[in-house]
């Protein structure tokens, strides 16, 4: 059974369900000293009354054959509508991670084309600039790359060898 | 062995999801056991009797469909409200855009696809004329003149017997807004029938 409604919430119980009859009375109890929202009470259950007396629609008795029916002429409709041949073009989100990859590798394609293109640009640039100021060729600049990753730090070999010049004075005597 | 779950229609669906023999049965109950506050719902929204049963069908035909998608997590009824409520606002905006046109049209329109003629074994649209006083006219007028929301909500309370928390997951409302729907629905219904409510004929229709 619910619980009686207590007097702050009666309104949402009345609206919101069925009262049983043991539940309207001690309702009507609670609100006796009350008159305006007793009042209010009776206005609220005579609309429920009025909602709960509305005749049902009724249902066909074969309501349950005809929507198997349905479900079944639907399916034989989709079918004849997508011959077998077709049947692929259902499948079509099953491609979805082979266009994602697609797109992917057209993007990669893109980005090493601009690339080499901008180098180019960048060489042509140089040569003009080069040949305007007098500067070394771009021949010179072959080796740019590898000679960048050249390590600059000193090596060990080369620290000892100072070291021993430093050191012998006959050495460093021309 | 799994526990039981509390809402034995949820139980009915998970055996619906998973398939074969079994699935049509536990659909066969569904149906059974739903398809009177279905109706019910579908009628309150579109009051024609034809048309209501052919959407309230539909909405069956899309619990079929969509009982892969069901998590129990969610209540049966909540799920099933929500496509009956999809299928008569799609039904209401398809009639804004085409205000002549029936379901009949529609359907007779698409003839390369014929829909199999199931006999109708009753003929209860008599009776319910019948039982339609002025009185019940009165209140069905008002209800189709409220807010789509309100009405659902109202009808959902009413008809569907859902709750308060129910109500606002099929509406994607807060709960409070909820509340708020069903007093502003009933504020307008009373203040509309006024003059009937107390005539007492709703006791002895």
């Amino acid at each position: 059974m619910n619980p009686a409604p207590e007097s702050e919430d009666w309104l949402d119980a009345v609206q919101g369900r069925r009262l049983p009859p043991e539940e309207e009375a001690r309702l009507r109890r609670l609100l006796s000293s009350r008159p305006r929202e007793l009042h209010r009470l009776d206005e609220e259950l005579l609309l429920n009354r009025a909602l709960e007396a509305l005749p049902r629609p009724p249902v066909s008795s074969n309501f349950l054959a005809r929507v198997e029916a349905r479900i079944t002429d639907e399916d034989r409709a989709s079918a004849r509508s997508a011959p077998a041949g077709w049947n692929w073009l259902r499948r079509l989100h099953l491609l979805r991670p082979l266009a994602t990859v697609a797109l992917a590798v057209l993007a990669l394609g893109g980005w090493w084309q601009f690339q080499t293109h901008r180098r180019a640009n960048l060489a042509t640039s140089l040569a003009v600039v080069s040949q305007a100021a007098g500067m070394p060729g771009v021949e010179s600049l072959q080796d740019f790359d590898a000679v960048q990753l050249l390590r600059t730090a000193a090596l060990p070999g080369d620290v000892e060898l100072l070291a021993v010049l430093d050191a012998d004075p006959a050495v460093n005597t021309p | 062995m799994p526990e039981p779950l509390p809402d034995p229609d949820a139980e009915l669906m998970l055996r619906v999801r998973h398939g074969g023999a079994d699935a049509s049965e536990a659909f066969g109950q569904l149906v059974e056991r739903w398809k009177q506050p279905v109706m019910g719902f579908v009628f309150r929204t579109l009051p024609d009797l034809d048309e209501a049963e052919d959407i309230a069908q539909g909405v069956f035909v899309q619990l079929w469909r969509t009982a892969g998608r069901y998590q129990p997590s969610a209540k049966f009824s909540t799920f099933l409200f929500t496509i009956a409520r999809n299928l008569c606002l799609n039904e209401l905006r398809r009639r804004r855009r085409h205000p002549a046109a029936s379901l009949d049209e529609v359907s007779a329109e698409d003839e390369s696809h014929p829909i199999r003629q199931v006999p109708d074994h009753s003929t209860p649209g008599a009776d319910f004329a019948a039982e339609r006083t002025e009185l019940f006219s009165k209140v069905e007028e008002a209800l189709a003149d409220l807010p789509e929301k309100q009405r659902t909500a109202l009808i959902l309370c009413r008809e569907g017997e859902l709750s308060y928390e129910e109500i606002s997951e099929v509406l994607g409302t807060s709960l409070q807004a909820t509340k708020s729907l069903i007093h502003r629905a009933r504020e307008i219904l009373k203040s509309r029938l006024k003059p009937y409510l107390k005539s007492g004929e709703w006791d002895n229709p």
